[in-house]
This record gives structure tokens, C-alpha cells and sequence, in this order.
């Protein structure tokens, strides 16, 4: 897949979290737990699609809280006003 | 005619080409720019379209774009956007994810996104048609669209539109793309 500027700054911020021993929290959980299911249901032969669809059923998370607010404030042109607004209410 | 190509990296398109998907826009205003353009102008009018679905991780970018060429006498390109900012009706057809809710219509910050990156882009673009181009037809989904998916279907409908062959193969289509869809257009040429 394409390098995503927000997926490398939600995993340094995973990767930080255990290195400092705290917990997972919030869309950094959500983000953790859908990668490591989806490429475990990809590595079992699942299409992209079904492992995708199936990992966000799996811990019926909306796919809005897949990232970190300060992921979404800092990438404009990645997100669009809908996140904006759940996220941040404008 | 429509095809579907495969870009690699579970990333896919379908295009439009002399004919339009059925996603027009009832606009409720139209952003109007020109600028010049070195590339020649077409014959005849062409029509031409593309959506694009573009996996990354545990996010799926998407986006439909679609647009009428007409010829032109200047060195210019001018440019009509449909802008819609209700949510139209629902876009059946898409290449979405199932849990996506795609619309017709184009909200002012895509095609705010499409003008600046023909800004941007311009002087890269060495076959960017002289003509009048009018986008009237557009999707987006409610999760997976943002400014960078509609600026990269921007860049890759004009490179569609200035393409000479009416007899486009798969492979000259794939030409259009670029390696990358999450850097801006102007860093991945």
C-alpha cells in the first residue's frame, strides 16, 4: 500500500505508549487492534476488503476512530470536514 | 466505454472514457479559473471520468470525478466547477467500501482542492489541454474522500483528456497514475 503520513505518526505514537509502559488508549487502541486483525485475516487469505470490513466489525469501531484528533489537525489535506466535525465538533 | 484497472497495492480505478458516469451534479455554485496551458487543443469535445479507490492501511481513500472538454481558440484552459454542498443521491454504483456512503456532488473543499492543484501543477503539466473544461460530474464518500484523492483525480482526468489515442489500451491508461496518492501531486509528478 501507499506510505500514509497518519499511520506512521499513530504507530510511533503506539510504539511510544509501550515503550513508556502506558496503556493504549482511544484511537491509538482502535488503530492497534484493527491492524493486527486485519493482517492476520489478510495472512489467512482474507481480500483486502473483507479483512478491512471485518476487523472494524470485529471491534464495532466506526472507521472515524481509526485516528488520533492530533493526526487529523495536523494533516488537513487527508481528512475531510466530516472528521473535522466529529472529531472536533466544526 | 468503462474499464477497470488494477494499480497495484489493492488500489483500483475505473474509467470513463466518451462517455460519463451517472453521478451528475446539481450544482449550487460553479468556481470559474483559467489559466494557461501549453499543451493543443482537442478536435472535439471529449468527455471522460474516473474513480478511484486507494487502500492505506486501515483507511480507503475514494473519489469520482468526471468532466466534458470542449475546444478552445486561446492558450488557456478555462475551468468550471459544479459545486454542491447538500447531500445528493446516493452513488450506487461505487467501488467503495461496503460501509462507505458515497453521494453525488462535490463539496466546496474538493473543488476548492481542484483549482489549487491546476494552480500548482500547471506548469508540470505540459499536456495540460487548451480548452474549456467543465466538471460537473462527481462522488465522494463520507470516510475515504479528502482534498489529496480529488487532487490527484484532477491531475489524472486532464492527462485522460489530453490523451490523442481514441483507442486508449489499458497499459497507456495506467500512465496517467502516479506511483503514490498520499503525497501531493506536484511530488510525485
Amino acid at each position: 500500500m501507499d506510505s500514509f503520513g497518519p499511520n506512521e505518526e499513530m504507530v510511533a505514537g503506539i510504539t511510544n505508549a509501550f515503550e513508556n509502559g502506558g496503556p493504549l488508549t482511544g484511537a491509538y487502541q482502535n488503530f492497534y487492534q484493527h491492524e493486527l486483525l486485519e493482517s492476520s485475516l489478510i495472512d489467512q487469505g482474507a481480500n483486502y476488503e473483507a479483512a478491512h470490513a471485518a476487523a472494524l466489525a470485529e471491534y464495532s469501531v466506526s472507521p472515524f476512530s481509526l485516528y488520533a484528533p492530533e493526526v487529523i489537525d495536523a494533516k488537513p489535506a487527508l481528512f475531510n470536514n466530516v472528521y473535522r466535525l466529529l472529531v472536533f465538533g466544526q | 466505454m468503462t474499464k477497470d484497472l488494477s494499480l497495484g497495492k489493492h488500489r483500483r480505478a475505473r474509467v470513463w472514457l466518451a462517455e460519463l458516469p451517472d453521478a451528475q451534479v446539481q450544482g449550487e455554485q460553479i468556481l470559474t479559473f483559467s489559466i494557461g496551458a501549453q499543451g493543443r487543443s482537442v478536435e472535439s469535445t471529449r468527455q471522460a471520468g474516473l474513480e478511484l479507490f486507494i487502500p492505506v492501511g486501515p483507511r480507503t481513500m475514494y473519489g469520482l470525478l468526471a468532466g466534458t472538454l470542449t475546444p478552445g481558440t486561446e492558450a488557456r484552459l478555462e475551468v468550471q466547477i459544479a459545486i454542491s454542498e447538500r447531500q445528493e443521491q446516493l452513488y450506487r454504483e461505487t467501488m467503495a467500501m461496503g460501509y462507505e456512503h458515497v453521494c453525488v456532488g462535490l463539496p466546496y473543499e474538493y473543488a476548492k482542492a481542484l483549482e489549487q492543484v491546476v494552480l500548482a501543477t500547471a506548469k508540470q503539466l505540459k499536456s495540460l489541454p487548451v480548452g474549456k473544461l467543465w466538471i460537473d460530474y462527481a462522488a465522494h464518500g463520507r470516510v475515504g474522500s479528502n482534498q489529496r484523492i480529488f487532487e490527484h483525480l484532477t491531475i489524472c482526468l486532464l492527462k485522460l483528456l489530453a490523451m490523442e489515442s481514441a483507442d486508449l489500451s489499458d497499459a497507456d491508461l495506467l500512465t496517467i497514475f502516479p506511483n503514490s496518492f498520499t503525497e501531493a501531486p506536484e511530488n510525485v509528478g
